[in-house]
């Protein structure tokens, strides 16, 4: 932890240390120049209020400052905004494994104080955070070592130190936690490691774990009997890696959960596979299950439902009803009712080949051919999904819901025999083909199916596109493609923009309602968060991160 | 790379010294001494290729863009065996940083060094000496470039056999090109908004701009909106050779490309 310049900076930007309750966050639409969830509010729609950016104006937008944080080339945190501070989190693993926070003057991008924390250089997983939550005084991060730290937020000093989960097993933690009243809520994920998983809630005062649900239930719980007669259950996996969203009135909390494991193939794991790739509405005070709903019961293809529960309180034909809109990275759209868990819609929103409708109840309907295969099957979407982690957004005043699509793409999955081993990924599958040198070049399967770089595609070989969905029908509004595959999340706002951007390396605005481009820059890299705005002083910013820059914008005055 | 031969694997000597024997008979490609890894090493890899890399990977190691661990292709373009392991500890991008032991890891990329190995095929016997003045003489330098030699329109050959492309390939895109053209090599043709046709080979093409080396060697870049044609060409690129060059023609020359390294 350091400090940096703090007396001269606050007399210079006249910024206070804000403080965030319960209250704030339940009320996040009274401050529209903060940014208090990793989602913007509880209702993860990642819409903001503010309207000084306009579609008029956005062409005049400008670079005001640049975060460098050192990272080995990949930011996929949002950041938090609370009167004037901005706290960002990055994690560089090239010369040292590290987690480090950042507390700076959201008006200069001068640093306040850095929190540093460096973990076993034999941790293992994905080498990224998404972010930090606040409650009053403390910032919550939940480490790739799968502990949750509590920092204060005047001086990035550790308040506790609690550790959810053993490495060993295959733990990490990655996503930015939720504050829901006295409660912090985060779920554990593995790499494929099959080890089961869980979402639980930590005092926000001692770190003290209060509640947990197991996403895969255990001997006598329901569900435990969709894992089959045997143990495969004791290795379902099922990881959470995306941070919820909460309804204040139900006080319930909805969470995505991650694929069953081994990933690709089912064989041994006979069933649906309970709580895997669900949604689940969990009672914020006891974690007890209210509901669920399943999106790919007895998954093969990797396909993690754990996107971001957008909610929405609408008019559902003729009745106001409390929605859950959710875009599947098994590439379906859904309209859920997120009191009662009951299907409303499901609809493609790319193309596919393993569902053929629903039943009564809305449980998916395969195509026969949808299953893995030793030879292997060609499958749409791709095992990285129609969509995937990257943060939709829905507009109230537009009525559409916007999703980063990959379309076109496609996974031959091949399953393989594989047995559980504590510590080692469990995976039961790959891309295909015997491991035979040449074996493309002989196989009419295969031929012209060679994946492509991007720069040299066309269409009909894989794009990208920031779509637009009517967030009742799930038809498709506009499109805006990308050569390049996206992981770049969406923000909308008052003004009726859009920010997004992709691999291209392009961050950009479009007309919400339309999808014309209206601006962009080239930062020369990889976006793979979700842009955010924010205020000070009464003037908008716009922040987006690229490989290891967070970039802040506003319009010229 | 001295790690890679652990004497605790070395008592099945004949073994290991069989495959000393094969790696200096196939080693045409004037590389240093490749290190070597025993029978135990490249099984135990492909055991834990297959449960830790090959779901994203795929089994011939080409399904992640810009990858080909099959062919020793790497986003970090001069990444060395040791470079491969640390990836494999670290973690790279997207790509998570795997639970497995030091010695785990050497397997793995033992593995991959044996793939590597087997998949490049030598050229056939040939003159390179003859095949340089075939190229000179065959106007295959009025569109590649070779070393520091002829024009830029055309795919560059210099290390071409370093990159991915066999013997095979290149007899098949001497005498029957069209059978055979990469993504990267393939060309566009441009109508602008006034009409202007540009045709030239593909650099980059994103959202916003496509970039291309036009046929008069200029690098350009134009903005995608208002285009009113954008077209990929990836036939009649490149007169097809069959019938103008014999097989022993065809060796010399692939033989000479051999010979030209770098890029």
């Amino acid at each position: 932890m350091k400090i940096h310049h703090l007396g001269f900076l606050c007399l210079v930007t006249g910024s206070l240390f804000g403080q965030v309750t319960y209250d704030p966050i339940l009320h996040a639409d009274r401050e529209p120049q903060n940014w208090l969830t990793y989602s913007g509010t509880y209702k993860s729609q990642r819409y903001s209020l503010l309207n000084e950016i306009t579609p008029e104006n956005v062409k005049d937008l400008q670079l005001q400052w640049l975060l460098q944080t050192n990272t080995s080339g990949r930011l996929e945190a949002t950041p938090i905004v609370v009167d004037g501070i901005l706290y960002y989190s990055a994690v560089q693993g090239e010369a040292q494994k590290q987690h480090t926070v950042y507390a700076v003057d959201a008006l200069t991008g001068r640093v306040f104080w850095t929190y540093t924390r460096q973990v076993s250089p034999k941790t293992h997983g994905t080498m990224v955070n998404r972010g930090v939550a606040i409650a009053g005084h403390t910032l919550y991060l939940a480490t790739l070592d799968a502990h949750l730290v509590a920092l204060d937020t005047k001086d990035g000093t550790v308040d506790w130190d609690v550790k959810m989960a053993d490495t060993a097993d295959g733990y990490q933690a990655n996503e930015a936690p939720l504050v829901v009243k006295d409660k912090v809520i985060i779920g554990i994920t593995t790499n494929e490691y099959g080890s089961n998983c869980w979402i639980a809630a930590y005092d926000v005062h001692t770190g003290k774990e209060a509640w947990r649900f197991h996403t895969v239930p255990g001997a006598g719980e329901p569900g435990h009997d969709t894992w089959g007669p045997g143990n495969a259950w004791e290795h379902g996996g099922a990881p959470v890696w995306l941070t919820g969203s909460y309804d204040p009135d139900l006080n319930l909390v909805y969470w995505g959960t991650g694929n069953p494991n081994p990933s690709w193939n089912g064989d041994h794991r006979p069933g649906d596979n309970l709580y895997s790739n669900c949604v689940v509405a969990l009672d914020a005070g006891t974690g007890k299950l209210k509901w669920y709903y399943q999106f790919t019961p007895h998954d093969e293809f990797d396909w993690d439902s754990t996107q971001i529960p957008v909610l929405v309180d609408s008019d559902w034909q003729g009745k106001s009803r409390k929605l859950m809109l959710w875009a599947n990275r098994n590439g379906m759209y859904y309209v859920l009712d997120r009191e009662t868990g009951e299907f409303l819609l499901g609809k493609a929103f790319v193309k596919q080949n393993w569902n053929a409708g629903f039943d009564a109840r809305g449980k998916p309907i395969r195509t026969p051919n949808s299953k893995s295969r030793a030879e292997g099957v060609f499958i749409q979407p791709e095992n990285q999904g129609g969509t995937n982690w990257y943060s939709p957004s829905y507009s109230p005043r537009t009525g559409l819901f916007y999703v980063s699509a990959w379309e076109n793409h496609w996974t031959l999955f091949a399953k393989t025999d594989e047995e559980y081993e504590k510590g080692k990924q469990y995976t039961g599958g790959m891309m295909g083909g015997p491991l035979v040198p040449g074996w493309y070049d002989n196989t009419p399967l295969w031929q012209g199916r060679r994946p492509i770089n991007p720069p040299y595609r066309t269409e009909q070989e894989g794009y990208s596109a920031v779509r637009a969905l009517d967030a009742k029908t799930g038809e498709r509004k506009w499109e805006f493609k990308m050569i390049y595959d996206t992981e770049c999340g969406i923000l909308t706002t008052a003004s009726d923009l859009l920010f997004s951007g992709g691999m291209e390396g392009y961050f950009f605005a479009l007309d919400a309602k339309t999808g014309q481009p209206l601006w962009n820059i080239n930062l020369g890299a990889a976006i793979d968060m979700g842009p955010i705005a924010y205020a000070v002083d009464g003037h908008e910013y716009i922040a987006v991160g690229a490989s290891s820059g967070l970039f802040i914008f506003a319009v010229k005055r | 790379m001295g790690a890679f031969t652990n004497t605790a694997h070395c008592k099945d000597f004949g073994v290991f010294l069989l495959l000393c024997l094969v790696s200096c008979a196939v080693s045409w490609a004037q590389d240093p001494a490749p290190p070597s890894y025993i029978l135990e090493q490249i099984k135990a890899g492909s055991a834990l290729y297959v449960r830790s890399c090959a779901i994203c990977h795929g089994a011939q190691g080409d399904q992640v863009s810009g990858v080909g661990l099959m062919r020793g292709l790497y986003i970090q373009s001069s990444l060395t065996e040791e470079g491969v392991k640390q990836t494999i500890e670290k973690g790279f991008l997207k790509m998570p940083a795997l639970n497995l032991s030091d010695a785990e890891a050497t397997e793995v990329v033992g593995y991959l060094h044996d793939m590597q190995f087997k998949t490049r095929t030598a050229p056939p016997p040939g003159d390179g000496a003859r095949g340089k003045v075939l190229v000179e003489r065959s106007q295959c330098l009025d569109c590649h470039r070779v070393g520091k030699e002829g024009s830029y329109t055309g795919p560059n050959l210099t290390g071409i056999l370093e990159h991915g492309r066999s013997a095979t390939d290149l007899r098949s895109a001497i005498l029957d090109p069209d059978s055979l053209v990469p993504p990267e090599d393939r060309y566009v043709r441009l109508v602008t908004a006034d009409g202007k046709t540009m045709t030239g080979r593909l650099l980059n093409r994103d959202a916003f701009t496509v970039e291309f080396v036009d046929t008069g060697q200029q690098l350009r870049s134009v903005p995608t909106s208002g285009l009113r044609e954008y077209t990929v060409i990836t036939k009649g690129l490149m007169p097809p050779y069959s019938g103008k060059l014999s097989s022993q023609d065809v060796a010399d020359i692939i033989n000479y490309l051999a010979s030209v390294k770098g890029n």
